[in-house]
């Protein structure tokens, strides 16, 4: 039978270091490669194909969380944190075992018979991926930033250059300072996750900056028309029109 | 409130020495300008104004229930007029009963019977004055209540916010220092040795201090020296530190673990974001009776916010503003990938 191929993806080499010699205990398994942040985390996983990687959350660039979503077919996730914290999101995000530094071997061994059994299984991560980005970020706060892949490379978005978001079939399309960028995600998970003070959905397709908005227009008898500081026309539903006209009225009580 | 409803002994004290002196005036000018024999001018003298100060302390009272809080004025006047003329009438015919009954001399009784309308209106003013005397003092005392009472509060917000705006140890420092050291047992028992030491003198020191306001900076330094150490074992080449402190500021009381935060923000947004070496440094000199501080280091420009952002310096700002009373002793400079905090502190010299 092959080795599994394990990647281990951690800021600091101390606890790579550990990762390394609990895994050398047990020979069904392989150090396939060791990564510093999520930006190398990607591309090795896109070279090496590992079976099963140890995750951390907090590292520089991107989370570990921000750099699942760049994958397409991510592989089987123990994920390796001093944070309790992100445990919910963790298996949210359909990882296998959640380890929290420092861990003992033992507890290291109850992962990797866990993670061999998800990788034997070949349920694989495919389907899975799907509820991912559907599920995972749920139990987390507001988004302060949206980490996008285009082409070989990675680019991260702060939400408050973002002009405007428009739905795209299966994706998002995401207007901002830099440019546009497709993400795979839902309208409803922005709507969710973006600030409400400072976003708003005016339609079905689109969620809109507050602090890019122009001038709204009057079209018909019940549609309107919303221009950008940038020139986009943005359509407004009546219940966007609504929540737009609260959201106003609120602005300036405010002021 | 009781205070407020019995007069003092002092305050009576010094009550009774306006009737009293009231009285021996009277006397005095009844036998000064010979208008009345001076047996007579003293007893006229005494009872009157025992009387004025009997009647008096009744002023107290009316004083006392009628708050001017809530009432209509217009029912306050009213009902101070009434008891002015009530009381001054009451005075002035139960002395003049007295004395008619005491001194049955006809020249005196003519003097009274002449008089009688002056002392009335005396009274009259005497209430009044009275009255306004009691408002004020009255007032004065509820006031000077409040201010105790305010600044009693005040202390206690004060003492709470500061313990809280202390820097606590961060549980995931402490997680993932304890997992370095679990690493470094197995491939370098000398360095997990080197750890654990400087992680324990560095939670010591922690919670020792945890209850003392002031220190002196040559400690904060030391404990310093022992986070960035242990940080620093963590990232290896990724951070580099320096110290720059003139000898003079070393004995010079600053906030207890002051420095903390400042060095957790450079490293959280510092070392733990950047990929490439981020460099920290502190320097620390006099100037007149200030003692400057300035923290710097590099960041990652590219790194986007991630975090709450600036808890710590936040909380650093609030408590100077605590302890010195004043705004404007932190400076934060954010230009072009180097970030720069400067702390001003009015130096006091260990006694």
């Amino acid at each position: 039978m092959n080795k599994i191929k394990v990647l281990i993806i951690d800021d600091e080499q101390l606890a790579r270091d550990l990762l390394k010699n609990y895994l050398a205990k047990d020979p069904r398994f392989e150090i396939a490669g060791e990564c510093s942040n999520g930006f190398e985390g990607v591309l090795a996983i896109q070279e090496l194909k590992p079976d099963l990687v140890f995750l951390d959350i907090q590292m520089p660039k991107i989370t570990g969380f921000e750099m699942l979503e760049l994958l397409n077919e991510p592989p089987v996730i123990i994920f390796s944190t001093a944070y309790e914290e992100f445990a919910i999101r963790a298996f949210e995000a359909n990882a296998v075992d959640y380890l929290l530094k420092p861990y003992p071997l033992e507890r290291v061994q109850i992962a990797l018979e866990k993670a061999l059994k998800r990788i034997q299984s070949g349920t694989g991560n495919r389907e899975e991926l799907e509820n991912l980005s559907h599920t995972h970020e749920e139990s987390s706060g507001l988004l302060t930033r949206i980490v996008i892949k285009s082409g070989s490379k990675i680019r991260i978005i702060p939400v408050e250059t973002i002009d405007y978001l428009e739905s795209e079939d299966d994706f998002v399309m995401i207007y901002c300072r830099d440019g546009r960028f497709l993400k795979q995600k839902t309208m409803k998970y922005f709507e969710n996750h973006l600030d409400p003070k400072k976003f708003i959905r005016i339609h079905r397709s689109c969620i809109v900056n507050t602090l890019q908005l122009a001038e709204i227009q009057q079209y018909g008898k019940e549609s309107w028309i919303l221009l950008t500081k940038q020139g986009a026309k943005l359509k407004i539903s009546k219940s966007g029109y609504l929540t737009l006209k609260q959201f106003l009225t609120n602005d300036t009580d405010g002021l | 409130m009781e205070q407020t409803n019995a007069l003092s002994r002092y305050s009576l004290l010094s009550y009774w020495t306006v009737p009293v002196l009231l009285g021996v005036l009277q006397a005095s000018f009844n036998l000064y300008f010979e208008i009345l024999p001076w047996g007579i001018s003293l007893v006229d003298g005494a009872i009157f104004g025992f009387l004025l100060g009997a009647f008096g302390m009744a002023v107290w009272f009316v004083v006392r229930y009628n708050s001017p809080d809530g009432k209509p004025f217009a029912q306050l006047l009213s009902t101070h007029l009434a008891s002015a003329a009530i009381l001054s009438l009451a005075w002035v015919y139960s002395a003049s009963f007295i004395t008619r009954t005491l001194l049955p001399a006809p020249e005196y009784l003519v003097y009274l019977d002449n008089n009688l309308p002056n002392r009335i209106f005396a009274g009259f003013v005497f209430y009044i004055l009275m009255a306004t005397v009691f408002y004020l003092y009255i007032f004065y005392r509820k006031n000077r209540e409040k201010i105790d009472r305010e600044n009693e509060l005040k202390q206690e917000v004060r003492e709470a916010v500061l313990s809280a705006l202390k820097s606590q140890i961060n549980p995931h420092f402490l997680f993932n220092s304890l997992n370095s050291i679990a690493s470094l047992t197995l491939s370098n028992p000398e360095k997990a040795h080197e750890m654990v030491i400087a992680l324990s003198d560095f939670m010591r020191y922690s919670l020792r201090k945890q209850h003392s306001e002031m220190v002196v900076l040559e400690e904060e330094i030391n404990h310093i020296g022992l986070y960035l150490q242990i940080e620093k074992i963590r990232f290896g080449d990724k951070m580099v530190y320096s110290f720059q402190v003139t000898p003079e500021c070393l004995n010079c009381q600053i906030p207890t673990l002051l420095l903390q935060p400042l060095f957790e923000n450079a490293v959280k947004y510092g070392v733990y974001e950047a990929s490439e070496t981020v460099e920290i440094s502190l320097k620390a000199s006099k100037e007149k009776d200030h003692i400057v501080l300035t923290l710097a280091n590099n960041f990652d420009k590219e790194a986007a916010p991630v975090r709450g952002e600036g808890i710590g310096l936040k909380n650093v700002q609030e408590r100077l503003r605590l302890v010195y009373n004043s705004n404007n002793l932190m400076q934060i400079k954010d230009e072009d990938g180097k970030f720069v905090v400067t702390v001003y502190l009015p130096c006091e010299k260990e006694t």
